[in-house]
């Protein structure tokens, strides 16, 4: 069974990925906090890092640059809520969404996700980032 | 308009006619000293000739003792109107005139001057040398003629000098004239250009060079002035240009920075509510899959997944409009009312164990704002304060007054200045700030809370309310004390009420 790792200070985005990523297939662990879901990364053996980008403390971009650094072969995948937003000219890297996941790529993510998703969408884009070599 | 002060025609007249103070006089009793002085001379070369002539007539006599013809000559004398006594002394005896008595000769032989003795006959002794001896004529002359032109004398030195002062008197407006319509012409070439014809010549005509010299030098004065006052008009226009183009920076400025606050709160509001839809879509569909085929729930639910997908379009949608206060909306309200309306609602969240005070001073005039906002305001600092509480027996104090801005708050806020305020200020005795959380307590999504316990938007949001309302906000905070926050808001004035109706 492929483990996956879920990221995200959200309780219900948490634990309604899990279920959704449990019923198609995989074995999914959960962690709230960068600093939490790092410690279970080096305890255990996961194929597939699913990490939000914006969190309070240390965010998803410095977790992805961290993972990348320890480890070169697990899949990474960011979400975050937010869309593109704003003036064109405007991109605070403090919040927003596209200037983080477009920051989230430069770290390391192999895929990007924006929330909200659908089941589908979800299931749909984890399945091809494991397929994919 | 009249105009207390002195023309130059009425300050010539004045002075010419001062100096006539000294002149008349002087030109009076001169004429008269001379005409005096001519008169004498006249009269004594007169009656010395006469005198004379009589004396060579005596001499050809050769005993005048014996001719008869020497009492003719001494009779013509009187006879011919001048003389009013004459004799001849000689050592033998004296020869009087038959026309006069030995009582009218008086006992002095010549008078020292006219006018002795009182008796208008002025006398002359001249010798004569007969071929038998020396003699004496003695002649006395009638000083009457004398004195009547001497009188004369004193009536054409008056008429003369009243003649000058009357002549004088008529040429001194035309003098005053001359003098004074050069200036006056000037004077009018000058009004013209300080009314603005700058075409107007400055020149004078008049053979005073103080004058002319004074007409080329305002000439002069006036092409420089010209010339100062284009190229002040030039700066002055520059200035306006620049002025307006930074008021248009500033604009845009403060629009970009407007933008920036807005995105931030959008993205901010994005965020959460695209977190809150994900759990919505993933458990519905999950639950569409759990339940019978047949369930007549499953319609509801492809309704609530269908009603989450509008959502995270409304979402979008929101993001892509910026929002700004409309300053249409705003009232002038009363902060007070809205104060105690939130903490009202406040009060069942906060620990019952934690006090609240709330002071609220008599004399707290309206602010130009709307009461969402200051309820936004308020609820705001009210939950930062009782978050920041270390237990639940902490204590929050509102106030509310009328305030001015002291030098500090001048300082960085000149708008404030001089401006009656109302400061609402918050207290806590909570845990306090740090140098560094206090830099950044206003940033959008800077939160110390625990993870899931803010969202980091309040204070953000109460820095944007005050600044949309042209107000201030300072924060005071010790660690472990707590913290003080001072919002200025400016007072609303109602311009149409005159201070008359204040008083």
């Amino acid at each position: 069974m492929i483990n996956v790792l879920l990221i995200d200070d959200e309780k219900d985005v948490r634990e309604s990925i899990a279920q959704v990523l449990s019923r198609a297939g995989y074995h999914v662990q959960v962690a709230n906090t960068v600093e939490a879901g790092l410690a279970m990364l080096d305890k255990g053996d996961y194929e597939l890092l699913i990490s939000d980008i914006i969190m309070p403390g240390a965010n998803g971009v410095q977790a992805i640059e961290e993972v990348r650094e320890r480890n070169r072969t697990i899949k990474i995948m960011a979400i975050s809520g937010g869309g593109n937003f704003g003036p064109k000219d405007y991109q605070p890297q403090a919040i927003a969404t596209t200037a983080y996941l477009q920051a989230a790529t430069e770290a390391g993510a192999d895929a990007i996700l924006t929330k909200p998703f659908t089941r589908a969408e979800l299931v749909e884009r984890v399945s091809s980032l494991l397929q994919a070599e | 308009m009249a105009r207390i002060g002195h023309t130059i025609s009425s300050r010539i007249t004045l002075g010419v006619l001062a100096l006539q103070i000294i002149i008349l006089p002087t030109l009076y009793f001169g004429l008269v000293y001379l005409l005096k002085e001519n008169n004498e001379e006249t009269f004594l070369n007169s009656s010395r000739g006469h005198a004379r002539f009589l004396a060579d007539r005596l001499e050809r006599i050769a005993d005048p003792y014996r001719d008869a013809e020497v009492i003719e000559i001494l009779d013509s004398v009187v006879l011919s109107g001048d003389g009013m006594f004459s004799e001849l002394i000689g050592a033998d005896g004296v020869i009087l005139s038959s026309l006069v008595t030995e009582s009218d000769a008086k006992r002095y032989i010549t008078d020292t001057k006219i006018g002795d003795h009182d008796d208008n006959t002025y006398y002359i002794s001249v010798p004569v040398v007969t071929q038998r001896d020396m003699f004496t004529l003695r002649v006395g002359f009638d000083e009457t003629p004398y004195m009547e032109s001497n009188a004369t004398a004193y009536k054409s030195g008056l008429y003369i000098t009243l003649a000058y002062l009357a002549a004088l008197l008529l040429l001194l407006p035309f003098i005053g004239h001359r003098i004074a319509q050069p200036i006056k012409n000037l004077q009018q070439a000058s009004r013209q250009v300080a009314g603005g014809v700058l075409s107007e010549q400055l020149s004078i005509e008049s053979d005073l060079v103080e004058l002319t010299d004074l007409a080329e030098d305002l000439e002069r004065m006036k092409q420089r002035l010209i010339g100062t006052s284009q190229q002040l008009q030039e700066e002055i226009e520059e200035h306006k240009k620049s002025e307006a183009n930074r008021r248009s920076l500033e604009t845009q400025l403060r629009h970009s920075q407007r933008l920036q606050a807005v995105g931030t709160m959008a993205g901010g509001i994005a965020h959460e509510l695209n977190n809150i839809l994900v759990p919505i879509i993933l458990y519905t569909d999950i639950a569409i899959e759990d339940l019978p085929k047949d369930s007549a729930s499953i319609e509801s639910l492809e309704r609530v997944l269908a009603s989450a997908t509008r959502a995270k379009g409304i979402v979008s949608q929101v993001l892509m409009f910026g929002h700004k206060i409309d300053t249409g909306s705003l009232v002038p309200t009363d902060m007070a009312e809205v104060l105690r309306e939130s903490i009202e609602l406040m009060r069942a969240s906060t620990p019952h164990t934690a006090t609240v005070e709330l002071h609220i001073a008599d004399d707290c005039p309206p602010v130009m704002a709307n009461a969402g906002l200051l309820n936004q305001l308020t609820l705001n600092l009210y939950s930062n304060a009782v978050q920041a509480l270390i237990d639940a027996k902490g204590k929050v104090i509102f106030s509310l007054a009328r305030s001015r801005a002291d030098s500090a708050l001048s300082g960085l806020y000149p708008a404030l200045a001089d401006r009656d305020l109302v400061r609402l200020q918050v207290m806590d005795n909570g845990h306090g700030m740090d140098e560094e959380t206090l830099q950044r307590i206003f940033e959008p999504f800077f939160t110390t809370r625990a993870v899931g316990e803010g969202t980091g938007l309040g204070l953000s949001v109460v820095h944007g309310i005050v600044a949309d309302l042209n107000g201030a906000i300072l924060v005071q905070s010790t660690l472990e004390s707590g913290s003080t926050f001072s919002v200025y808001l400016p007072a609303y004035v109602d311009k149409s009420v005159t201070s008359d109706q204040l008083a």
